[in-house]
């Protein structure tokens, strides 16, 4: 731990960027006016794009923790692909999400409120003096900062009103105040506490109010929980989250020192296979271990964004964990009891068949036999012991290595006899073993 | 090895001239073929769209969903071939037996739809005799012409009229004030406070808690949560419920000689996983199995029954097949998201406005499966339910913000139709933080429910911490 780049760019990652350069270009806008340019003035088209660059950064990026972070954070201060945002979802993932991916947490939270996509998600955009709306008041204390029981029911109705006049412009698809929608006068959240006379000064107080509930002590349990939930198990060991919180607050807020301690602790160390992929992981991991060549889109991306990928779309919709697809303010839940469930079990198994049998038409899978050549006169055994440790990077149980061998010398026979040697024609049959490598449990855990 | 097959129920949107539904003689696998300038040849659902698409045939409805992206496509035009769902392999005439009866101890059908998002009650039943409940919404208050009678002091938003039928025969009860005391306004809080309705330490949930301590048997169809997660009602400990959606989509993808075999080993693997897996993976390939004999039976809905095209409605067809087919289901959780309208709630006259379609959806959903039900009818509860109502006040976005007390409805054969419990006027010195008075702990009515048409009278079980109180008389004993 601690001996790789310490910035994400160091990381070689040329050829997945490169991709997205090419094909969904718009994902790493700056401003709303170059998402409005790239689209022809079609923004809406941005939100397809991200959804389809996540995969492929997923399945081709080798910035794993980078990614990592911006999912969890997309899930922490979430905000959905389809409906209200998806104009402005792209570039908040790229200039809120994945820059501060890594960063100080109350940079990232400001970055958030202050962003079209979370401002219109949660409708504050129509919230003013006169017409208080409480959806970001609520959400901002419950989701993104210290979490259910610790403010009331009054702490909303001031949350909300801290909050009013803080909306966007259309046109530029950019963060604008309007002072004259803001309400004055003193507020009081919890244990913040502002006299707030000026509504010229309403920016200054959103960061102040932001950066108290992101150092908040309740936001870094919350967070350190979450995170350890993410990388460690589902019921997060207490002493762990303890660590975390009182790393997060004494480096304000930054995030990589929290990361160091996590990874660095023997509780992470133990946590080898405590956790179940969430589909995503599952099922783009599918694809990127059978190492696929190159996406070539049936459509243009840049015309029809959504007229492409939609195979492993269609896979990803199996597991119900399509990116940004949750339809609930919360985010993607990140407990096994969710995920693991007979409908998506189902869909686990059967994208691992579509992937063994290269069923996409647009990210082209080479010949298994290529990528993971079988050697004739090999103890069928040993090939085996190979493939699995080579795609699941666990070493099997001598028993749960049993059903694989017959997967590569009895297909298409109703007693074939047990063969102790590879033959050439199991080339043939190598995608039967490897779908059934890929469904395995071991596949499934983290 | 594949062979067309001629059947109406392949009235695919893909059409038979470019592209031919095949059948696998094993599975019922629904092949596709492509028949091109490149001669026939098997495609893959991607190849199939796109070729039906750069046909420019005709009938491009379905297809022109590409837009919303590849679920649409695939459930319509692989999956589901000709729009068949889960249950078509349920035909009555077709089905094996199954493990259990058909109506195991007499007990109803329990059907709950949960409304997510926080539904407004008020928008629904609405109290049309008192001013103060228009002078709280100028703008989105349901006005009076809006509504069909109840009684003197409710109407119904007519949006909702897809019900006004079973509401003439009285099988609809709207239980009005009715509430979870220990609400805390998150969604998420909430729903699972009221699907526990339980101390937060319990690890079941209350349709779970009714179908363990009513019968100690348990069978693959005794419960189904429709979607891709259990819904929290429907947990419990004693056993693992099963979520699916459509039943044609419900296979394990292997063929021929190869699949018993990898079936199988799936099965091998996952016994020795560990964790909740280990019953989940058995629970599936049972069910899988259950089905397969049944998976070529096309399905029409009784008695005219129309169900709409929409996710609700056919999660629903699907729940009265499963139903008809006598499979043991006893209980069944359905969502129907999408009801957070902090802003732009819409008015009731205005038929495509957010809560008029959203009332559309659900009333019309709820009367087809009724209709469809037939006799079945008689021995079917259906209870709807949300995590908390709305503010009464609208929030000047002509939405309205999170708030507390709800309606609660029970509709079916066994019901006593009519609007239950109290709801003093709405002017501000009765609400409470501007919500409506809880004057009925919403357990009052699932208790009820549980007793009188589920036949289980261990309701101190299944709402642990709460106290009975008299019921308010929604339910007949059977």
């Amino acid at each position: 731990m601690g001996r790789g780049p310490a910035v994400p760019g160091a990381i070689a990652d040329a050829r997945v960027e490169a991709m997205i350069a090419k094909h969904y270009s718009v994902v790493t806008a700056e401003t709303g006016a170059q998402v409005r340019a790239y689209t022809t003035e079609r923004p809406w088209e941005a939100a397809p794009a991200l959804v389809r660059a996540t995969i492929l950064r997923q399945v081709f990026g080798n910035r794993h923790l980078l990614e990592s972070m911006t999912e969890f954070w997309s899930d922490q201060v979430y905000v959905a692909a389809q409906g209200k945002s998806e104009s402005y979802v792209a570039h908040y993932n790229h200039t809120v999400l994945r820059r501060h991916a890594l960063g100080r947490y109350a940079d990232l939270l400001l970055a958030a409120v202050r962003h079209p996509a979370l401002l219109v998600y949660l409708d504050n955009d129509a919230n003013s003096k006169d017409n208080p709306n409480e959806n970001l008041g609520r959400e901002l204390l419950e989701l993104h900062t210290v979490g259910v029981g610790n403010y009331t029911e009054a702490d909303v109705r001031q949350s909300t009103l801290l909050l009013t006049g803080h909306g966007y412009e259309w046109q530029s698809l950019a963060y604008r105040y309007r002072p004259w929608d803001h309400h004055v006068g003193a507020l009081r959240v919890m244990d913040f506490s502002d006299a707030n006379a000026d509504a010229a000064q309403g920016e200054a107080l959103l960061a102040r109010y932001v950066t108290h509930l992101a150092r908040h002590r309740a936001t870094a349990k919350r967070l350190a929980t979450r995170l350890a939930r993410r990388f460690v198990a589902d019921v997060p060991p207490a002493a762990l989250v303890d660590r975390l919180a009182a790393t997060y607050l004494a480096n304000d807020t930054r995030i990589a020192p929290v990361l160091r301690e996590l990874f660095a602790s023997p509780e992470f160390a133990a946590s080898v296979g405590q956790k179940w992929r969430r589909p995503q992981e599952a099922m783009n991991g599918m694809l990127r271990a059978v190492k696929p060549a190159d996406l070539v889109p049936l459509k243009d991306p840049r015309a029809e964004p959504w007229g492409t990928m939609n195979h492993q779309l269609w896979l990803l919709g199996l597991g119900y964990h399509q990116p940004r697809s949750w339809p609930f303010v919360d985010g993607f839940p990140d407990t096994a009891d969710a995920w693991v469930t007979t409908n998506i079990l189902r869909g686990t198994w059967n994208a691992a068949e579509a992937i063994a049998g290269a069923w996409n038409d647009e990210i082209k899978i080479p010949p298994l036999s290529q990528t993971f050549p079988l050697r004739v006169g090999e103890k069928v055994a040993d090939a085996v012991r190979r493939l699995t440790l080579e795609l699941t990077g666990w070493q099997w149980a001598e028993r749960d290595l049993l059903p694989v061998g017959p997967m590569l010398y009895s297909w298409g026979r109703d007693a074939a006899p047990p063969r102790a040697t590879v033959t050439t024609e199991m080339n043939q049959t190598l995608p039967h073993a490897i779908r059934l490598i890929l469904s395995s449990p071991y596949f499934q855990m983290r | 090895m594949h062979r067309p097959v001629h059947d109406p129920r392949h009235d695919l949107p893909l059409h038979d001239d470019v592209i031919t539904p095949m059948h696998h003689h094993i599975e019922g696998r629904d092949f596709l073929m492509a028949h091109d300038e490149r001669g026939a040849r098997p495609v893959t659902v991607d190849a199939a769209v796109e070729l039906a698409r750069t046909r420019r045939v005709p009938q491009v409805s379905e297809v022109d969903h590409v837009a919303d992206g590849p679920r649409h496509i695939k459930r319509r035009s692989v999956l589901a071939a000709g729009g068949v769902g889960l249950g078509a392999m349920l035909m009555p005439h077709t089905a094996p037996r199954m493990s259990f009866a058909s109506t195991p101890g007499n007990r109803d059908l329990l059907v709950v739809v949960f409304l997510r998002g926080g539904f407004d009650g008020l928008s629904a039943v609405v109290p049309v005799g008192d001013p103060a409940y228009y002078a709280a919404r100028p703008d989105i208050g349901v006005r009076p012409e809006q509504t069909f009678a109840l009684n003197g002091a409710f109407g119904m938003n007519k949006n909702f009229s897809a019900l006004k039928p079973l509401w003439d025969r009285r099988q609809v009860a709207v239980v009005v004030g009715a509430g979870n005391r220990a609400l805390t306004r998150s969604h998420f809080e909430d729903q699972i406070s009221c699907e526990l309705a339980a101390p937060a330490s319990q690890r079941s949930g209350w349709v779970g808690r009714h179908l363990a301590t009513s019968s100690a048997q348990h069978g693959t169809f005794r419960a189904i949560s429709v979607g891709g997660q259990v819904a929290l009602s429907l947990t419990t400990t004693a056993f693992d419920t099963l979520a699916m959606s459509g039943l044609k989509e419900f296979d394990i993808y292997s063929w021929g000689a190869l699949r018993p075999r990898m079936v199988g080993s799936l099965s091998a693997l996952y016994a020795n996983a560990g964790g909740i897996a280990v019953e989940q993976s058995r629970l599936l390939v049972s069910a899988i199995n259950e089905l397969a004999a049944q998976r070529e039976v096309a399905y029409a809905p009784a008695n005219g029954a129309a169900y709409k095209d929409n996710d609700f409605a056919r999660g629903l067809r699907d729940v009265a097949q499963m139903a008809k087919a006598g499979v043991g289901l006893e209980a069944v959780t359905i969502d129907l998201n999408d009801w957070d309208m902090h802003r732009g709630l819409g008015r009731a006259e205005v038929a495509t406005d957010w809560y008029s379609r959203m009332a559309t959806t659900l009333s019309e959903g709820v009367a087809a499966f009724a209709a469809d039900l037939g006799t079945l009818w008689n021995s079917t509860t259906v209870v709807m339910m949300s995590e908390f109502g709305r503010r009464v006040a609208q929030n000047g976005d002509l939405g309205l913000d999170h708030g507390h007390v709800n309606t609660l409805w029970v509709m079916g054969g066994g019901i006593n139709g009519g609007v239950y419990g109290t709801q003093p006027s709405l002017a501000a010195g009765n609400l409470v933080q501007g919500d409506v008075p809880i004057t009925t702990d919403y357990r009052t009515v699932l208790a009820e429910v549980v007793a009188k048409r589920l036949l289980n009278t261990k309701t101190a079980e299944v709402f642990p911490g709460w106290t009975t109180t008299a019921p308010l008389g929604v339910a007949r004993a059977k």
